[in-house]
């Protein structure tokens, strides 16, 4: 009696086991279909953004912004990225507050990073892991290679699967978040000055005259 | 140099004990808290005069003079000096394969490497982990609450001030040299780790709408990326939005 009941209960346990392997071999695989994709994007992505940064033989800084720009947009979760900087001052902005908000966000962004990347010249970027993370996001991590035995930079892509295609939400560099730094440093203007102060400023740096990065 | 070694440490001490003691604003989780924020910024026009002054011009003409090659030379030097604090605080984070990698390189680098000239443990295979007592600290729990803007020294916080702090005091190669090397070592630290910046700082300055809030949240995820050993950072929650999306715009 009890060992009929014993094995029932085993063959129970034992098919509840085999049940959750197949399916985490199931969500497995599937999982590292998705990271496939990721790791692609962000491997081509980075491979494009280092190749039209570099190229300052053949092109002046506002045509490398430009091409830049271009790519931001294309690769980028633009308005989740967006929304998010602003914070919880999205609250209180008024709908024209939005909308020019909105408008400059992305030149900011190009020009702060076309600006800050400007100066690099013979880097690769090279995506060598990827990772689920619990958001749902995937983490892709890469190292951009410095030529002349520097330490490489270490770089991850948070990339959110958006209407069936992979977008960057996050960069973040050395440990150091994109998002979130400009988050609290729009947020810090913000609180010195308001919201038309943070767009005045944003438009003042967009505006400034182009300077060649040194080297 | 013993005096004035002590009177810095028992400086940042009090920096420390103040800051620690002030209001603590719950962390409201944009990391832009920021009690002493009057304060610091005052303390930041001052720094970024001195720089001015001081520590760029100094940092630029390092530069000019000394070939790539040589200023590298030399920070692996320095870095070498390091070597030792490096070690304790290993041990004290109980993380001992690191330390015993570390104790490898300081041994290496210090003989076969001249002095820590060439990195030649590196190459054999021991990574250099820098560990300093604020990181100590905050494996043992210490939160980098509230942020600090300390004169001279820059950004910082309690933990990482103390930690500056003990780590000066209790580096056992002070206790060994002479005070003349002593200050030679600080003082060509501070101008190498400048010049090492000159470029990414500018830019910085050049491309943020707040350079003083840009710094403090660049040295906060900074050592927050020390402390985790360049593990990924927590994931932030970041909700979905879409351009078209009417719930986004009346939120």
């Amino acid at each position: 009696m009890s060992i009929p009941f014993l094995l029932s209960r085993r063959a129970l346990v034992v098919a509840a086991f085999l049940a959750a392997a197949l399916a985490v071999a199931g969500t497995g695989q599937r999982a590292d279909a998705s990271d496939d994709v990721a790791l692609n994007f962000v491997q081509e992505l980075g491979g494009q953004a280092v190749a039209v940064l570099r190229d300052h033989e053949s092109s002046t800084f506002e045509e490398r912004e430009a091409a830049f720009r271009a790519i931001l947009v294309k690769a980028f979760d633009v308005p989740t990225v967006s929304r998010f900087v602003l914070g919880r001052h999205w609250r209180t902005a008024s709908e024209q507050q939005r909308a020019d908000y909105l408008d400059i966000f992305i030149d900011f962004i190009a020009r702060v990073y076309a600006t800050r990347f400007d100066s690099y010249g013979g880097e690769t970027l090279n995506a060598y892991q990827s990772i689920n993370d619990e958001s749902g996001d995937t983490i892709v991590r890469t190292r951009i290679e410095r030529p002349g035995g520097d330490k490489p930079v270490h770089v991850d892509f948070r990339v959110r699967e958006k209407n069936g295609d992979p977008r960057v939400i996050d960069v973040v560099v050395e440990g150091i978040s994109m998002l979130h730094t400009h988050r609290v440093e729009f947020s810090s203007v913000i609180n010195r000055k308001g919201i038309d102060g943070l767009l005045s400023d944003l438009r003042a740096r967009v505006e400034a005259p182009l300077e060649e990065t040194a080297n | 140099m013993a005096t004035l070694r002590r009177w810095l440490a028992c400086a940042l001490l009090t920096c420390a004990l103040l800051g620690g003691a002030a209001d603590l604003r719950a962390n409201d989780a944009y990391g832009d808290d920021d009690p002493l924020e009057g304060l610091n910024r005052v303390v930041f026009e001052f720094n970024q005069a001195i720089d001015a002054l001081v520590l760029k011009p100094a940092a630029e003409l390092y530069v000019a003079f000394l070939p790539e090659e040589v200023r590298y030379r030399v920070s692996n030097v320095l870095r070498n000096l390091g070597e030792p604090i490096n070690l304790l605080n290993n041990l004290a984070q109980g993380k001992f394969e690191r330390a015993g990698a570390t104790l490898m390189r300081f041994s290496i680098n210090s003989t076969f490497g001249v002095a820590g000239i060439f990195d030649v443990a590196t190459d054999w295979g021991y990574e250099h982990t820098p560990e300093d007592f604020g990181q100590t600290l905050a494996t043992w729990g210490v939160g980098d609450k509230p942020f600090l803007m300390l004169p001279l020294l820059g950004p910082s916080n309690p933990r990482d001030a103390l930690g500056f702090a003990v780590d000066w005091v209790a580096d056992p190669l002070a206790h060994i040299t002479p005070a003349d090397a002593g200050v030679a070592r600080a003082a060509t630290s501070g101008v190498s780790q400048r010049a090492e910046y000159l470029d990414e700082l500018e830019t910085v300055e050049r491309t943020s709408v707040d350079f003083y809030a840009a710094l403090r949240e660049l040295y906060r995820q900074y050592r927050a990326d020390d402390v985790r050993d360049g593990a990924p950072p927590p994931i932030m929650d970041v909700p979905d939005f879409d351009f078209d999306d009417e719930e986004w715009l009346e939120e």
